[in-house]
């Protein structure tokens, strides 16, 4: 059965270029979410094998949505990818946890291998 | 209306001037207070940003025109004093105070149609058109050679007041 | 770059920050659409926003444009602002989603997400640049879009920045995407103190 995903961005453009790149090679998208809060509940009833956090959101950002998350579920997947390429945010969400952390504007390939990764398939 | 004779008015400014002139602006959140006077055939646009003049102590106090309790006195005497009227035969359009970017935390343009209001209220001058709120901007055109004001609200026809 | 349009000249480190800045800008904006964005105008000055918003309206009396404003927040805030009139905004969103450039016709969720993201991305490759070679922390909030006269947009763009100050700093830049002949524009405000914070820690650096 098919990886199922979970995209949490606040652009639906930005959770149309992933459910694209993500549905075309295998996986299936469970879910999207606007913000850090929704990205909680969706975690909570779908159970998803792996998340993908936007950080500069609104209502809760997905750092703190990325905390929670792992407060729920100390094993769950969860890859940041955002458009901060700084140190500092880099090494904050990998302190709270993510699994990985891509850059926007990102390339297919570099999506699927963090996937892949995560799910071991590399 | 002679598109010619168009004065553009930016943000937190006036403008005064007399018939043939078109005073036109944009708005958002601001509002455009617009005084004329129908015997003279002269009026001003104030495009103002917020309700009250902060005080501040020590710093440079930005300008009159960006406040409307400072704004729209300032435009009522520019007006006397230049044309040199006397009488207060002026009435007065406002138009503006939308919330183009939709925030739920302060609706700053709510705040500076009520502020607009109270202040020509106290300065006892008519409110004889008025086109305020909604989540899109406007463009207006002050005809002084009418007093007219074509105002346009975004993706809508134009409206005279 | 032209530092000297209408008005007084930004000091050294400032100006090093905001040609860095520009550049990163048009390399990112290259990146996302996938279609290489020369850099037509790049300019800063200091000016009164009053005069410069008529001066921009009365260039561009009738513009119909999507604007995307983010405020960047920590040591050195701005504001940051990218816009282009409407039909540029439909190829732009095809260029982001890699369609047919004439597949978008509707100013739809994506046209305006699409200007968010763009936003997004822009202000926060900005961010970086202070971050990477000034140490100075900055992060942007989420974009606020919308589709309106241009006019509007600089209204909300600049009004909380003119409330506080008459003469300012501004930044304005213009991209041309040659190959589909498209303009956008952005404008980088630094809020009153900024251009003393960036100095203060240039001058930390060397």
């Amino acid at each position: 059965m098919a990886h199922r995903i979970l995209i949490v961005d606040d652009a639906p453009i930005i959770r149309l270029m992933l459910k694209d790149i993500l549905t075309v090679n295998g996986y299936s998208v469970v879910g999207e979410g606007n913000d850090g809060n929704e990205a909680i509940e969706k975690f909570k009833e779908l159970s998803p094998d792996l998340v993908t956090m936007d950080i500069t959101m609104p209502e809760k950002d997905g750092i703190r949505a990325l905390q929670e998350i792992l407060a729920i579920d100390q094993n769950a997947k969860v890859i940041v990818i955002t458009a901060i390429d700084q140190r500092d945010s880099l090494m904050e969400a990998i302190r709270a946890g993510a699994t990985d952390y891509i850059i926007k504007p990102f390339e297919t390939d570099r999506v699927l291998s963090a996937v892949r990764r995560a799910f071991g398939e590399e | 209306m002679n598109i010619e004779n168009r004065v553009l008015v930016g943000v937190g400014d006036i403008k005064i001037d007399k018939a043939p002139a078109v005073l036109s602006t944009f708005l958002g959140s601001c509002i455009a207070v617009c005084l004329y006077s129908p015997s003279r055939k002269v009026g001003g646009i104030v495009h103002f940003l917020l309700p009250k003049a902060r005080e501040m102590q020590g710093e440079k106090i930005p300008r009159k025109e960006k406040y409307a309790d400072t704004g729209i006195p300032e435009l009522l005497r520019r007006l006397k004093n230049v044309f040199n009227i006397e009488k207060d035969d002026f009435v007065a359009k406002m138009f503006g105070g939308a919330n183009v970017l939709k925030m739920v935390n302060r609706r700053v343009g709510e705040e500076n149609t009520a502020a607009a209001r109270a202040i020509l209220r106290e300065l006892k001058i008519a409110v004889v058109g008025a086109s305020t709120g909604g989540e899109r901007g406007y463009k207006i055109d002050f005809d002084l050679a009418t007093g007219k004001v074509f105002c346009q609200v975004f993706n809508e026809e134009v409206k005279e007041y | 770059m032209d530092m000297s349009a209408d008005g007084s000249r930004p000091n050294k480190a400032v100006e090093l920050i905001i040609q860095l800045s520009v550049d990163r800008v048009s390399q990112l904006l290259s990146k996302f659409i996938k279609v290489g964005a020369q850099i037509s105008l790049e300019k800063a000055y200091v000016t009164d926003l009053s005069e410069a918003t008529a001066r921009v309206n009365a260039e561009d009396v009738q513009s119909e444009v999507i604007g995307s404003i983010v405020d960047v927040t920590g040591d050195a805030p701005f504001k940051f602002l990218f816009y282009a009139d409407a039909p540029a905004c439909l190829t732009l969103t095809d260029l982001v989603l890699q369609r047919k450039v004439g597949t978008s016709t509707d100013f739809d969720i994506y046209v305006q997400s699409a200007m968010q993201e763009i936003g997004n991305i822009l202000a926060s490759g900005v961010c970086s640049v202070f971050a990477a070679d000034f140490n100075i922390r900055i992060k942007p909030t989420p974009p606020k879009v919308a589709h309106d006269f241009l006019g509007t947009i600089l209204q909300e763009f600049v009004m909380e920045t003119a409330a506080e100050s008459d003469q300012v700093l501004i930044v304005e830049s213009r991209f041309h995407i040659v190959r589909y002949n498209l303009r956008c524009n952005m404008f980088i405000l630094p809020s009153p103190g900024t251009e003393g914070v960036i100095n203060k820690f240039f001058l930390d650096q060397i």
